[in-house]
C-alpha cells in the first residue's frame, strides 16, 4: 500500500477491512488535527483527549463514509464539533481570574504573574516566545466562529469553500469571519509589530 | 504578522491512547470485512493457474468429444450401408438400412405373388427349366428362381456365383409358387380353365443357354416396363399354339379366340400361321 494514496481511497480500503489503510490515515492527519484542536481549545491534555475522540468517531462512522465526500472535510468537521462542544462545556464552568491567587492564599502568585509579559522579554528568543504566547492569547480571544475560520485558513491552508463545508455556513460568511478575525488580531498584536518584523 | 503565526511550531501529540485507537480500528475492520460468498470464492479459486489449466483441458476434451460424435453422425448416412468398417463403427445405423433393404424387396416379391393370385399369367415356372430332364432334384428349380420369379440360368461350373441380396425366407415364400401351384398352373389354363397337355407330351424346350436366358429376362423386363400385362408375361408362343390347337380340337372356340388374340399381340406372323390351321380357322370363322 502506497502512502501517496488519496485519503478517500485509504478510507474505502479501511471500509473493506484493511487496518493498514487506517494506520496510514492516522499517521498522516494525527499531528495537524492535534495542533488544530490544541490551538482551538488551548490545552494540551484536552487536545489529546479530543484528538483520540475525533479518530474514534472516524472509526465508528467508517461504514457510513461515502467516497464522494472529502476525507479532511469530514475529519475536521468532527474535530471542530468536538472543539465547539468542549468550549461550550468550559463556558459553563467557573472561569479562573487572572488576578486571583491560584491556590487561594494571599501569598501565592496570581495567574497573571506566570503569564509571560512583553516587558520581560530581553533578548530575541524570549521576545519570540513572548510573541507566540501573545499570539496564542489573541487567538483565544477571538470568538469561536472567527477562531475556527482563522485556524483552518491560516494553519491548515484550507480553501474557503472547504471551511464553509466544515463549519456549515456560506462561503461569504466564512470570508467575513476571517476578515473580522484578522482585524481583531491586528489590534491585539499591534504593540508587537516591531518584534514581529525582527522575527526570523 | 502572518509570518509570526506561520512560524509557530507545531507540537507533537503524545502516544497516549494510540494503542487503544488502533485496537478499536482493528476490531471495527473485522466487523466491516465482508466475507466472500461461495461464488466469489469459487471465482477466486478459478483464477489460480492450475485451475485455469484444468478448465482449459476440460473444455478442449469436451469439445473434441462433441465434435467427434457429430462427425460420426454426419458421415454415417453418406457412407454405404454395406461397408464392413461402417458396421463396426455404428452398428445401429447399419442395421436400419439392412432392414429397409429387406422391406424394399418385399413389395417386389409381393407383386409377383399377387400376379399369380389375380388370375393374370403367372411367372411361368415351367419355362424356367423345371423339367426333370436336366436331372436336377425337384427343389433345384426353385432355387434357380430369383425373388421376382424370373428365370435364372444355372451358373456354369466353376463360375463365381454373384452375391444375392439378403431376402427373408418369408419373402421368398411369397414370391415362389408352391409345387402344387406350379403343377396346377402348368396343367390348367388360368383364364380359360382348359387343361393343358401334360408336360411330358410336348417336347420340352432344351434348357436355355446362358445368353438366351439373359435375353429372355431382359426382354421380359423391357416388356414389364411398358406396363402391358399381356405382353409382360413371357408365355412361349409354341405353348400357346399347342393350347390353341388342342382347344380347337375340343371345340372350345372361345378359348381359341382368346389365345389367338394373345398370339397376335405377341407376333403377327405367328398368328397368320395359326390361322391357317384348319380347326383353329374353323373356330375363328364361327
Amino acid at each position: 500500500m502506497s502512502t501517496d494514496d488519496a485519503d478517500e481511497d485509504l478510507m474505502v480500503r479501511y471500509q473493506r477491512g484493511e487496518v493498514r489503510a487506517f494506520e496510514v490515515l492516522l499517521a498522516r492527519h494525527r499531528k495537524p488535527v492535534f495542533n488544530f484542536i490544541l490551538r482551538f481549545v488551548g490545552d494540551k491534555e484536552t487536545a489529546e483527549d479530543l484528538l483520540q475522540e475525533a479518530f474514534m468517531r472516524v472509526i465508528k462512522g467508517a461504514e457510513a463514509y461515502k467516497r464522494q465526500a472529502k476525507f479532511t472535510t469530514w475529519l475536521y468537521t468532527i474535530a471542530r464539533n468536538l472543539c465547539v462542544d468542549q468550549t461550550r462545556r468550559r463556558k459553563h464552568r467557573k472561569h479562573a481570574s487572572l488576578d486571583a491567587p491560584m491556590d487561594g492564599s494571599d501569598d501565592s502568585g496570581t495567574l497573571l504573574d506566570v503569564i509571560p509579559s512583553s516587558e520581560m522579554a530581553s533578548d530575541r528568543q524570549s521576545a519570540n516566545k513572548q510573541l507566540h504566547a501573545t499570539m496564542q492569547r489573541a487567538i483565544h480571544a477571538l470568538s469561536e466562529e472567527q477562531r475556527e475560520v482563522f485556524l483552518m485558513r491560516e494553519f491548515l491552508d484550507m480553501p474557503f469553500k472547504q471551511i464553509a463545508d466544515v463549519v456549515g455556513v456560506p462561503e461569504n460568511t466564512v470570508k467575513s469571519r476571517m476578515r473580522y478575525a484578522l482585524e481583531k488580531l491586528r489590534l491585539e498584536l499591534d504593540e508587537y509589530k516591531d518584534v514581529a518584523k525582527a522575527a526570523p | 504578522m502572518r509570518t509570526v503565526w506561520r512560524a509557530m511550531r507545531d507540537e507533537e501529540p503524545s502516544d497516549r491512547g494510540l494503542a487503544d485507537l488502533l485496537a478499536a480500528a482493528r476490531a471495527k475492520a473485522e466487523t466491516m470485512q465482508v466475507q466472500p460468498t461461495l461464488w466469489q470464492r469459487l471465482v477466486a479459486g478459478l483464477r489460480h493457474p492450475p485451475a485455469l489449466a484444468l478448465a482449459t483441458v476440460v473444455v478442449l476434451v469436451g469439445g473434441a468429444v462433441i465434435l467427434g460424435r457429430r462427425g460420426v453422425e454426419v458421415s454415417a448416412p453418406a457412407r454405404s450401408p454395406g461397408a464392413a468398417d461402417h458396421a463396426q463403427v455404428v452398428p445401429r445405423q447399419l442395421a436400419r438400412p439392412a432392414v429397409a433393404e429387406e422391406e424394399s424387396l418385399a413389395p417386389v416379391a409381393g407383386r409377383a405373388a399377387a400376379g399369380t393370385e389375380d388370375g393374370s399369367l403367372a411367372p411361368v415356372a415351367g419355362v424356367v427349366s423345371t423339367s426333370p430332364s436336366d436331372g436336377s432334384p425337384p427343389g433345384a428349380g426353385m432355387a434357380k428362381l430369383d425373388t421376382a420369379g424370373r428365370s435364372r440360368a444355372p451358373a456354369p461350373a466353376g463360375a463365381a456365383v454373384p452375391p444375392r441380396p439378403s431376402t427373408s425366407q418369408a419373402d421368398l415364400r411369397g414370391a415362389r409358387p408352391s409345387r402344387a401351384d406350379r403343377d396346377r398352373v402348368s396343367d390348367v389354363d388360368d383364364r380359360t380353365g382348359a387343361i393343358r397337355p401334360p408336360r411330358s407330351e410336348p417336347p420340352a424346350p432344351p434348357p436355355p443357354e446362358v445368353d438366351e436366358s439373359a435375353k429372355t429376362r431382359e426382354r421380359t423386363i423391357a416388356l414389364a416396363s411398358q406396363h402391358d400385362p399381356a405382353s409382360a408375361t413371357p408365355v412361349p408362343l409354341a405353348q400357346l399354339y399347342q393350347q390353341c390347337e388342342s382347344a380347337a380340337r375340343r371345340g372350345d372356340c372361345v378359348a381359341v379366340r382368346l389365345m389367338v388374340g394373345r398370339i397376335a399381340k405377341t407376333d403377327r406372323s405367328y398368328r397368320a400361321r395359326v390361322a391357317k390351321d384348319s380347326p383353329v380357322a374353323k373356330c375363328l370363322a364361327e
